[in-house]
């Protein structure tokens, strides 16, 4: 579990608004989007270019 | 960037043991420069993680980042070993903080920024971070102003020993881009280290030839860049100097 007062300011790389995360089993998830990051070890990777899209089901909304 | 990432996941440890980044004295004068008021701090492109140690008893949190995940594992390990329970790590580039605006009271970037493809970005970003009121300390190797031949020699001189170096900026392009980037610059020092030449060529495992062109460029330096190297000493015990900024810069309230 990633700890509560990292994840409270961390951001989503794709996004221009900066919204937040939050957790999903292994990965962060992005509030507007829907994309997700990984958390490896418990350290969560945001890059871009590592975002996975969002799960079928899920609206993915582009990024804002 | 790519560069970067793979030079730092080889030579990790070493710079968890480098005397140049976990000089106990020098961070201590790098927390009484920053005055740190408590809140939280980034630490841009961390490394080793030795400036967020500094600073994690004078912050409520410190948020470790960098682009080399080796990296990251060590300062985990390492602040669970030092009983730091508010380091926390996260991987992303200096060039975009993947953190909400005004969310943090200071950022440390600490030798660092010679490595960053867009220092300018990178100041950007700061900025944004930052709350009205914030902190900026950078601490980074400096170029050599009013010389531009002596200046881009230096980086060559710097490249050949790490692939991934990109731009040793001069004391005045500093100022200006952290005053561009719209905070005030209230300290400013230019400092200087001697180093071993043998151990810091160690430190990125630099074999031959580049080894031994590195080596001909201190030796044979001349002007401005001798005047900045100041080359003493030889075999193990040969030595020189690179010089440093340490700035500080405020956010306006």
């Amino acid at each position: 579990m990633i700890d509560p007062g990292l994840l409270e300011v961390l951001a989503c790389p794709r996004c221009e608004s900066r919204p937040p995360l939050r957790e999903e089993g292994e990965e962060l998830v992005c509030t507007v989007c829907n994309y997700r990051y990984r958390v490896v070890d418990g350290i969560p990777h945001l890059l871009v270019e590592e975002a996975i899209p969002p799960k079928e089901g899920q609206s993915g909304q582009g990024s804002d | 960037m790519e560069d970067a990432r793979l030079q730092f996941g080889r030579e990790a440890e070493k710079y968890l043991a480098s005397t140049t980044h976990s000089d106990a004295a020098e961070l201590g004068y790098l927390v009484r420069f920053a005055a740190p008021k408590g809140g939280p701090v980034l630490d841009v492109a961390t490394g080793a993680g030795h400036t967020a140690y500094a600073f994690a008893p004078y912050a409520s949190r410190v948020v470790a980042t960098d682009l080399t995940p080796e990296m990251l594992a060590i300062v985990e390990r390492e602040a669970a070993q030092r009983s730091l329970g508010n380091v926390a790590t996260a991987l992303m580039p200096a060039e975009s903080l993947e953190v909400a605006d005004e969310s943090f009271e200071g950022v440390t970037c600490r030798l660092a920024p010679h490595h960053f493809h867009d220092v300018v970005a990178f100041l950007r970003e700061v900025f944004r971070v930052l709350r009205p009121g914030g902190w900026f300390l950078l601490v980074d190797t400096v170029g050599i102003d009013g010389d531009a031949r002596a200046d881009a020699d230096l980086d060559r001189f710097e490249r050949l020993r790490d692939p991934s170096h990109v731009r040793n900026y001069t004391p005045e392009a500093w100022r200006s881009m952290i005053e561009a980037a719209g905070l005030r610059v209230e300290r400013f020092e230019v400092g200087s280290r001697t180093q071993n030449f043998e151990s810091w060529l160690d430190r990125m495992s630099v074999g031959e030839p580049a080894r031994s062109e590195v080596r001909d460029i201190l030796v044979n330096s001349a002007g401005a860049l001798r005047d900045y190297l100041v080359p003493k000493g030889d075999g193990s015990g040969l030595g020189f100097t690179l010089r440093h900024v340490i700035a500080l810069g405020r956010k306006p309230d």
